[in-house]
């Protein structure tokens, strides 16, 4: 079944998108940033009715609250192998930090979206593909980010304009900007995706 | 065994006893989801309501594994609804430390949920981490009634609410609820603090 939704474009693109506005919520609806985003907590359902899937954002026993103080430090939670680089460079977790690790949910997406699965499960769990990206480092979401932009077709439009707006790390610093970059880039994917007149999504309220 | 529940219509609160509520508020508004009328919205506001440990065996069936993450396994499952004998399906997540180890406190291999160790052990293993997980749901899925409950022996329950707040409640809930990224998230059902479990609504896999 997995491999199903994994081998339909169409699929991959909803994935992203939906997720996208899981996350949306999230950021500005209930203030929470989901620290643990990765493909295992994406979880999907099959609607028996319309033959059609619907992604969901699961897993919220590591979210953080975004205090508008980003001198907060506190211990960070989050799972190992996804960690982003600017969380391991400070060590404790802030607004920033936060912020940036939400990003990653579109480094995911747009894996999802362009990326062989296996080629991304090897690269996560085994760092083995290529001589070149045997590196540690190449876990760090900025390292990331250059592999996908090397390797994949701009596939999702609204991932590639949002990644390109800011330099790597996706955020140089928090503050509404942020919110208004991140709904722009949803907004302008899910206007794209409805153009297609298949499963159409809602617009994301504007934060 | 009877429990209470709480009824929200239109502004008015009106609290009966009922044998047969075994499960939590957002149960009720997933079946009720299509309708998109204000019952749906009522029924969010039931209250945390009470099954006993025993009662939660027995309706439940473990199967196969879906994933793991940081704090806890999760499992498809199913749970038997009290009344009509039908089940529904879901998936139930554990603390990993609790069948995990030298010595778990849970064994989950034949499909139900067998002790295999003291319930002191079991409340030092997962009461935080539970009440860390299960108070971010809250959060998460119904802010609006944040200043509204407060977590009470290993459960949510809703304070004393006027009709006025009452209305400004449900005036949140229904913006909240028809938020689009709220669809995009896997909902709760039931927070079972006899296990330190938390059963959500069904899904096929995830993307790994």
């Amino acid at each position: 079944m997995q491999n199903i939704v994994h081998g339909v474009a169409a699929n991959k693109r909803l994935a992203a998108l939906q997720v996208g506005l899981a996350v949306h919520y999230l950021l500005f609806e209930v203030q929470l940033a989901h620290t643990d985003i990765k493909l295992e907590n994406i979880f999907f359902k099959l609607c028996p009715r319309t033959q059609q899937y619907t992604f969901v954002l699961s897993d919220f026993g590591y979210v953080d609250e975004l205090s508008g103080n980003s001198g907060k430090k506190v211990d960070f939670q989050h799972t190992d192998a996804y960690i982003a680089a600017a969380l391991l460079d400070k060590g404790v977790r802030d607004d920033e930090a936060l912020v940036l690790d939400t990003g990653k949910i579109m480094i995911f997406t747009y894996c999802i979206s362009c990326l062989h699965m296996g080629f991304l499960k090897d690269i996560f769990l085994h760092g083995n593909i290529q001589r070149n990206f045997v590196n540690p480092e190449f876990l760090h979401a900025s390292r990331l980010y250059k592999l996908i932009k090397y390797y994949t077709l701009p596939l999702e439009k609204f991932i590639v304009d949002f990644a390109n707006r800011r330099s790597v790390p996706f955020f140089s610093s928090v503050g509404d900007d942020y919110k208004i970059e991140f709904h722009e880039a949803l907004s302008r994917g899910i206007e794209e995706h409805n153009k297609l007149g298949k499963q159409t999504l809602k617009m994301p309220r504007p934060p | 065994m009877s429990v209470r529940k709480t009824h929200v219509r239109m502004g008015q609160i009106s609290i009966e006893s009922s044998p047969s509520v075994v499960y939590h508020d957002n149960m009720e508004s997933l079946l009720q989801h299509q309708r998109d009328d204000l019952s749906a919205m009522a029924n969010s506001f039931i209250e945390q309501t009470a099954i006993s440990a025993v009662d939660f065996q027995e309706k439940l069936g473990v199967f196969r594994k879906l994933g793991e993450g940081g704090y806890g396994i999760v499992y498809h499952a199913s749970f038997e609804l009290s009344d009509d004998a039908s089940s529904i399906p879901c998936v139930i997540k554990f603390p990993k430390v609790l069948l995990k180890g030298h010595d778990p406190y849970l064994d989950i291999s034949s499909g139900d949920i067998q002790v295999v160790s003291s319930r002191s052990k079991l409340n030092k293993l997962g009461k935080s981490i539970f009440e860390q997980e299960t108070s971010s749901l809250i959060r998460i899925f119904t802010p609006y009634k944040r200043r509204h409950q407060q977590f009470y022996d290993g459960r949510f329950r809703l304070m004393r609410t006027t009709i006025k707040s009452t209305d400004e409640i449900l005036r949140e809930a229904r913006r909240v609820h028809s938020n689009p990224g709220y669809e995009y998230l896997h909902k709760f059902l039931h927070f079972e603090p006899s296990y330190y479990a938390i059963l959500s609504e069904p899904c096929v896999g995830h993307l790994l």
